[in-house]
């Protein structure tokens, strides 16, 4: 299928690794060009140069995956409107934003102070609605764009010691059902993708704090979480960034202010 | 994006006119080998005439003898199913004092026991190749309700609630079931509809409403069967490995939920 994003630009937050850089490896293969940031300038420096490499060949064969990256905080709106300004004057426009940076703080409800709440708050809300501030006048001004907010399960479905990403999280769907509504007639579709129990260094860090509270081996810590869903495994960063590459792709044109669960069949709702 | 659907063999019910047909001339176009299923012999002979390298095959499936029938010449003509989109059924319009409730019956016989009637009968071969896709294309009225419409809304909240428990029941066999939730597609069925109602949604201002926005799609445009085909042929796909037991609304942003 002709996703028909070949020379589309692409700004990937939090994309030095894991999903992030896998949904920047899946546009780069489909044709973008894209624009990655992340806080750590030297993580950042090895995932462009990665992305540059064509490490993932795609349809389009010769073309050796044009990438760039801005070490940015998107807590900081200066930065992420440098972030912007700067992917705008490499590649001319900007096609599609992909909201992914934020970290998760841990925590229930007796842990978290307000101090935790708003810095998660800050990274998942902020982050994301100054990115999106950002990149509108541009997509406006072109009368079209594509953007997508990854949004962790934890909206949906209350863990004891996620508290924070919850809140955060379901604060994150609000934000883009109501931005979805505001562009819509500018061209602009936004959308959600939900994923639950992805391997990554996150979820590989969760399963090392199982095996040292539990005092368990690996693949006992690990069966918590591939038990967690009916498919019965971890999903992969890649399988992310298939269902996002989709969603910002001209073959979903008609896709506007939804969110699509990615999860091995985790979530809990019958319609949505 | 290489959606690895070379010679899977697709089965589209209520395939022979409109989102149906365009559903199975995009998993054909991927490399499919498609089954078109209708009641209509005439519409199933045109249908098949225009998606290339597909067989119709005649098949009500609110009757659970003719399912049954359906997947076994399905199966000795193809050898395999790998795909079934539940596409069969329409929208019955109509408050509660206009519709009978015979019709309300055989509304449900279709869109509810047809697609079980379905999966009884195609998951014992799913399980034996090691996997297979079940696709239920769900009319928006499943989630938005609508006075004018109630039996629909019935229906496909049930086809909705048979999707979730559905994937949870398969999944352990690795038969991966999810729908796709049009609204707002101009095709043959929409316009024999005439025009549609404006939903009242409740917590509309008098201002959003007198202006029209909210009777309005927020792409500012009705969407074509193409796009509803595009979001199965993705599901149906090998790039949609971990999508289990959700639903993609493709409606233009018109349903109102955020969850």
């Amino acid at each position: 299928m002709d996703l028909g994003l070949a020379g589309k630009v692409a700004l990937v937050t939090g994309a030095s690794r894991g999903i992030g850089k896998a949904i920047a490896q899946s546009l780069i293969a489909e044709g973008c060009r894209v624009a990655i940031c992340a806080r750590d300038g030297e993580r950042l420096r090895a995932a462009v140069e990665d992305l540059s490499h064509g490490q993932n060949l795609g349809q389009n064969l010769g073309q050796t995956g044009h990438a760039i990256g801005v070490v940015t905080d998107v807590t900081d709106e200066a930065a992420v409107n440098n972030f912007v300004a700067k992917a705008h004057a490499a590649f001319g426009r900007v096609d599609i934003l992909v909201n992914n940076a934020g970290t998760h703080l841990r925590g229930t409800v007796d842990s978290t102070t307000l101090d935790i709440l708003e810095r998660q708050l800050r990274d998942k809300v902020f982050g994301f609605f100054a990115m999106v501030k950002a990149v509108l006048p541009i997509m406006r001004a072109q009368k079209d764009g594509r953007i997508v907010n990854v949004i962790g399960q934890a909206a949906r479905h209350p863990h004891p010691d996620r508290f924070p990403s919850g809140v955060t999280n379901a604060a994150c769907m609000a934000l883009t059902k109501s931005v979805a509504d505001a562009v819509a007639r500018d061209n602009i579709r936004v959308n959600a993708v939900c994923p639950q129990y992805i391997e990554s260094e996150l979820l590989a860090s969760l399963i090392d704090k199982e095996m040292r509270e539990r005092k368990v081996d690996r693949a006992t810590a690990a069966a918590g979480f591939t038990r967690s869903n009916p498919l019965g495994r971890t999903g992969t960063p890649a399988e992310v960034a298939d269902l996002v590459s989709f969603l910002v792709s001209d073959s979903a044109n008609f896709v506007a202010g939804t969110a699509v669960s990615i999860d091995g069949g985790y979530h809990r709702y019958v319609f949505g | 994006m290489d959606l690895g659907l070379t010679d899977k063999v697709a089965l589209v019910t209520g395939g022979s006119s409109g989102i149906g047909l365009a559903i199975a001339a995009r998993l054909a176009a991927e490399g499919c080998k498609v089954a078109i299923a209708g009641r209509q012999k005439a519409k199933l002979d045109k249908a098949v005439a225009d998606v290339p390298g597909a067989r119709g095959f005649a098949a009500d499936v609110s009757d659970a003898a003719q399912v049954a029938r359906l997947i076994d010449e399905v199966i000795a003509a193809f050898d395999r199913i790998d795909i079934v989109v539940s596409n069969a059924g329409t929208h019955l319009p109509g408050r509660l004092e206009d519709v009978e409730t015979g019709a309300l019956a055989r509304h449900l016989d279709t869109k509810v026991l047809g697609p079980w009637e379905l999966a009884k009968r195609v998951a014992p071969h799913m399980r034996k190749q090691g996997g297979g896709r079940f696709i239920v294309i769900i009319g928006q009225a499943g989630k938005v309700p609508q006075a004018n419409g109630i039996a629909s809304t019935i229906s496909n909240a049930a086809q909705h609630a048979f999707v979730k428990s559905l994937s949870d029941d398969l999944a352990r066999d690795n038969i991966l079931v999810n729908a796709v939730c049009p609204s707002r597609i101009k095709s043959p069925l929409t316009h024999a509809l005439g025009t549609l109602h404006n939903e009242v949604y409740l917590g509309r201002s008098l201002e959003q409403q007198e202006t029209r926005w909210g009777a309005e799609v927020p792409l500012g445009r009705w969407g074509t069967p193409d796009d509803i085909a595009n979001a199965v042929a993705f599901l149906a796909s090998e790039r949609a490995r971990f999508i289990v037991g959700a639903n993609i609304d493709v409606d233009g942003g018109h349903q109102r939920m955020i969850f």
